[in-house]
């Protein structure tokens, strides 16, 4: 046991959340409002599928370490037909069995993606530029009209200031209409849209915050029970025990990193709905800075930071 | 807000490790058992606990959905707006040039 207890020990004191947020400033998402909301988002999204793999993958990692023990091939064809993996016994005498998070999981990785979705398509419809189509055709009527005039002259007819006014104006008309007239619609339909999905937006915020915390746990259990049975299922030969224990501490890392992204996700849970609000109300009252989307963004990217170093364990 | 009984699980484990490693025989053995049992039965808690609010994430994702569809929607009526306008100018634009031409035949 003491040996055991002093193989965890060093591991404890690694401060894997300050070394990682340490190096995190700076504005890497960079356009309009809309495009830095549905990046960030993107982001949220993105680190979620991140986290929920590497908790599925440290089920894996505990799955497979249960089977390789002697004592769980029996219970293994015992439960097979069930959903989990055998693993020991509870002091109580009951098989333990870890049931697999992945379905768990998806429910609410769906949500999420079509939080990215909505948010894509927001932000098509504040970018647009619709107009482009009607600058192009305007520009060709300018020209034909300037023709006009010029052909006209040439003929010996006179061109009066008030026709040269006319001519210009026309297509200044149509530009002008076209534009007043979709940015109008355009308000119409991104104030109609924020406002109606700010409830549901504020909703997933609250239940995925409230999610984190438990599969946060799953994850820590996860790793945990797997670094606990470790000199257990400890090979004995020097060079499998070597590889197995870098695999052992590479799971207790992810376990480690994953609590510190669940952190940070909250962060970008808590800022979700803010930011969202604040686009709404900017349409009411533009504003020069927007904070709560600042901070959104700040905080999507120290998410981009903890999900690379995910990535590299 | 009162600590999740996962959260509560993993805690309670954490404090029968530190007993594992501070004593020995006997009680270190059962400690760690324990906690390990404590570990083992907050991921049951959590799984548990995911599976009793599954069901709200159906309603925000229809809802979401939705206001995508609307956002595509009215994206395409803008575009086909925007379309309209640019022919109604195509249009005065070939317009012009007939006269053009038709100045230029009379030899205006």
């Amino acid at each position: 046991m003491a040996r055991r207890c002093k193989r965890f020990a060093p591991l404890l004191g690694l401060s894997v959340l300050v070394a990682l947020l340490a190096g995190c400033v700076g504005s890497a998402v960079q356009g309009t409002k809309y495009t830095a909301f549905k990046d960030s988002t993107a982001v949220l999204a993105q680190d979620t599928r991140t986290s929920y793999e590497g908790v599925q993958s440290l089920w894996e990692e505990l799955t497979a370490q249960c089977l390789a023990m002697p004592s769980s091939k029996a219970e293994y064809v015992n439960v097979l037909s069930k959903s989990g993996i055998p693993c020991g016994k509870t002091t109580g005498g009951e098989v333990r069995e870890f049931e697999n998070p992945q379905p768990r999981l998806d429910a609410r990785l769906q949500a999420m993606d079509t939080l990215a979705r909505y948010a894509s398509v927001l932000n098509t419809l504040a970018t647009t530029d619709y107009a482009a189509g009607v600058d192009a055709s305007t520009a060709k009527l300018t020209a034909s009209l300037d023709n006009l005039e010029a052909a006209l002259a040439q003929g010996g007819v006179p061109v009066t200031p008030a026709v040269q006014g006319a001519t210009s104006a026309i297509s200044t008309v149509v530009r002008l209409v076209a534009t007043s007239y979709v940015n109008g619609e355009r308000q119409k339909a991104l104030h109609e849209l924020l406002k109606d999905t700010q409830q549901s937006i504020a909703d997933l915020a609250i239940y995925m915050k409230r999610d984190n915390g438990e599969i946060s746990s799953m994850a820590k259990g996860y790793s945990e029970f797997y670094v606990g049975r470790a000199q257990e299922a400890r090979p004995s030969d020097y060079k499998t025990a070597k590889a197995y224990d870098a695999e052992v501490l590479k799971v207790y890392k992810k376990g480690k990193y994953l609590e510190a992204a669940f952190r940070a996700q909250d962060k970008m849970l808590d800022l979700l709905p803010l930011a969202h609000k604040e686009l709404l109300d900017n349409l009411d009252k533009p504003k020069g800075r927007m904070e709560q989307l600042e901070a959104f963004v700040g905080a999507a990217e120290q998410v981009l930071v903890l999900m690379q170093q995910i990535k590299n364990i | 807000m009162p600590e999740s009984l996962s959260k509560q699980l993993l805690n309670l484990a954490d404090v029968l490790t530190e007993i594992a490693c501070e004593s020995t025989g006997a009680t270190s053995a059962r400690a760690f058992d324990l906690s390990q049992d404590c570990r083992y039965y907050a991921t049951k808690a959590a799984l548990l606990a995911l599976k009793k609010s599954e069901p709200g994430y159906k309603e925000i994702q229809d809802a979401l959905n939705k206001a995508a569809e609307k956002a595509e929607e009215a994206n395409q009526k803008l575009s086909d707006v925007a379309r309209k306008i640019a022919a109604v100018a195509d249009a005065l634009n070939l317009a012009t040039r007939l006269i053009q031409v038709i100045v230029g035949v009379l030899g205006l």
